[in-house]
Formats: C-alpha cells, sequence, structure tokens
C-alpha cells in the first residue's frame, strides 16, 4: 500500500496520475456560467470610469473609518471615566468636565449616566474580580476568533450523505 | 493580435470609461473566475454571485492593475481572495451542510453515460470541497486552470515550496477521499505506469 501511495503523491509522476485520474472521472471538462451573466454583469457596472468609482469607494470608507473612531473614541473616553469613578474614588472625573452648563460638560455627563448601569453592575463585584472577568472572556473570544481563523474548512463525508 | 496586447488595450480604454472594454474582458474570463468561484464554493449559485462580485471588484480596482502582469494573473488573485473571504464568512454563519450543493451541469451525451460522467464529476467535486480551502485553492489552480508554479505563486503569494507541498497533500488527501468513496484510482495509477 505503502508503495501505491507514494507513486501516486510523487511530484512529476504523481502530477500526472492525478490528471488523468481527474480527466478519467471528467472533473476537468469546465463548468458553463449562465449565458445571460455577462450582459447582466454589464448592466450593473458603474456609469462613471473606475477611478472615479474607487474614489467614491475610498471617500465611503474615509467617513465610515471616522465616524468609528469617533464613537469607538467616545465609548473609549466614557469607559475610561467611569473606570476612573469606579477604581480612584474621591470626585468623580466626570465632574471636571463642568456642571453640566457647557456643551462637552453636558456631553461628558450623557455618556457617564448611559453608562452608569455597567460600572454599577462591575462595581458590585470587586473591581479585581470584574477586570478578570473581562480579560478572560476578551481571551476566550480571541482564541475562539483565532482557532475558527485557522481551522481548514472540512466537510464530513457522512453529513453530506 | 497578442491577447496580452490586446488585453491591455482594453484595460486602457475601460479606464477611461469605455464600459464595452471591461465587457471584453468579462466575456473572455467569466468562464475562468466561475469555474474558480465553483470548485472553492461548490454549488452554482454562490459561484454566479461571487463572479459578479469579482467582476465589479476587479473594475473597481483596475487602476491598480500592473501592466506588466497578466491580467488573467491578476483577476484569479482577485477571486482567489474573493472565495477564500467568503469560505471564512460562512463559519461565522454557522454553515449548515444543507448548503453545500453539488449541482453539476449536464454534458451533450446520452443518457446513460452523462448520468455515469455527473456522478463521477460530482465524487471529485465532493472530494475537493473536503480539502482545505488553501490546498483546495492551489489544486484548482494547478489542475483545472493549468497555472505554472510561478503563475501560483503570483496569484496566491505563496512560494512555490509551500505550493508543492500543499499539492502533494492535497493529491494524497484526495486520493484517500477518493478510495474511501469506492474510486478505483489505482486503475489510473497502473495505467501511468
Amino acid at each position: 500500500m505503502g508503495s501505491r501511495e507514494d507513486r501516486f503523491i510523487n511530484d512529476e509522476p504523481g502530477e500526472d496520475v492525478f490528471r488523468r485520474m481527474l480527466e478519467q472521472h471528467g472533473a476537468l471538462e469546465p463548468l458553463e456560467p449562465p449565458p445571460d451573466i455577462v450582459t447582466r454583469m454589464m448592466r450593473q457596472l458603474p456609469q462613471q470610469p473606475p477611478a472615479a468609482v474607487a474614489y467614491a469607494a475610498r471617500q465611503r470608507d474615509a467617513r465610515r473609518r471616522l465616524v468609528l473612531g469617533v464613537v469607538g473614541s467616545l465609548v473609549g473616553l466614557a469607559l475610561m471615566l467611569g473606570l476612573w469613578n469606579m477604581l480612584a474614588g474621591g470626585q468623580p472625573l466626570v465632574a471636571f468636565a463642568g456642571t453640566g452648563s457647557s456643551a462637552i460638560g453636558r456631553l461628558v455627563l450623557m455618556i457617564s449616566l448611559l453608562l452608569k448601569p455597567i460600572y454599577t453592575v462591575l462595581a458590585a463585584r470587586a473591581p479585581l474580580f470584574s477586570l478578570s472577568i473581562i480579560a478572560v472572556v476578551a481571551l476566550g473570544g480571541w482564541m475562539w476568533w483565532w482557532l475558527i481563523q485557522r481551522t481548514p474548512v472540512m466537510v464530513p463525508v457522512e453529513a453530506q450523505e | 493580435m497578442d491577447p496580452q496586447v490586446e488585453e491591455i488595450g482594453w484595460v486602457e480604454r475601460a479606464l477611461r470609461g469605455d464600459q464595452a472594454s471591461y465587457g471584453q474582458l468579462m466575456h473572455r474570463y467569466t468562464g475562468a473566475v466561475y469555474n474558480l468561484a465553483y470548485r472553492m464554493l461548490g454549488n452554482a449559485q454562490d459561484a454566479e454571485d461571487a463572479t459578479q462580485e469579482i467582476f465589479m471588484r476587479g473594475y473597481t480596482r483596475l487602476e491598480s492593475f500592473d501592466r506588466t502582469r497578466r491580467f488573467s494573473t491578476w483577476l484569479l488573485t482577485i477571486a482567489s481572495n474573493y472565495c477564500i473571504d467568503q469560505l471564512r464568512r460562512r463559519r461565522f454563519a454557522w454553515l449548515t451542510l444543507d448548503d453545500v450543493a453539488y449541482s453539476v451541469p449536464t454534458t451533450d451525451a446520452g443518457p446513460e453515460r452523462r448520468a455515469l460522467v455527473k456522478e463521477q464529476q460530482a465524487i471529485v467535486q465532493r472530494a475537493l470541497q473536503q480539502l482545505p480551502e488553501n490546498y483546495r485553492l492551489v489544486t484548482f489552480l494547478r489542475y483545472w486552470n493549468d497555472l505554472s508554479y510561478d503563475e501560483i505563486a503570483q496569484v496566491t503569494g505563496l512560494t512555490e515550496s509551500t505550493i508543492k507541498t500543499r499539492l502533494h497533500r492535497a493529491r494524497h488527501m484526495m486520493a484517500e477521499l477518493l478510495q474511501d468513496q469506492g474510486q478505483t484510482v489505482w486503475e489510473v495509477e497502473k495505467t501511468a505506469s
């Protein structure tokens, strides 16, 4: 059996044998795409030249990144403020933003109030315990993503029958 | 006219907004892109959607096409990346196996012959679908598209030795998968020796 396998997978002879096997199974026959697919694709093509389309797409991406960046920064700021309030004690940091008379003060106050329930839940436990849970969840999520990302897509034979 | 020169002309005109020129490129490469998408994604509907999306991306990125390279290589790079990306997304969608259909188009042969060919094609397609995606891609590029190692390296960004290793393993896995399905792959081997 070993010699058979070796012959099958050896580079040059293996290539020929493999190609013949595919030919014998009719697997190398090219598949015909749907006959009207080019017409449909032509209809979908943008009216502008590629450079203009690419420019518009870049602009869209830049706007999306900007919005995400602003939202992310605000959430990050709010989280830092909340953590400061929770861990440092003393005067809440949000107090430095004023009494709510200025626009920025109102914004910080609003974000702080919106996120207050989260801090309350976290503060109900010991801060270190809460941070450990966050770290474990983040690590678990990252490991899950990493393993899923690296695992090859395989379809079990029995599931196809 | 040299096809590569002709294609560069089409690209130049498409860049100036001549959609018909890009249409010529689509006519020439729809088959190659559709076949790659079908072999990678495993069903006709996904292959069709992928073909449309790949050509749309090609149009948007046409400016980045390096005229010293072959257009087919550049387009297949986009197609390969798109298909790998789709396969990765499927994992997050908790793909059910019902989604993996194996619709092989009919041929012009008689009904019995057609049924046999269809069954054999489906067996190979099923085995191909069970290869890890990166192995499947190099296998398709090598045997279905007849690309050289160098061309596969350009499409995938892999080194030649990695490609050879993946092809070697892919052939080994395919042989095992086909044998598991009762295929007499060794008869082919005997005829080759």
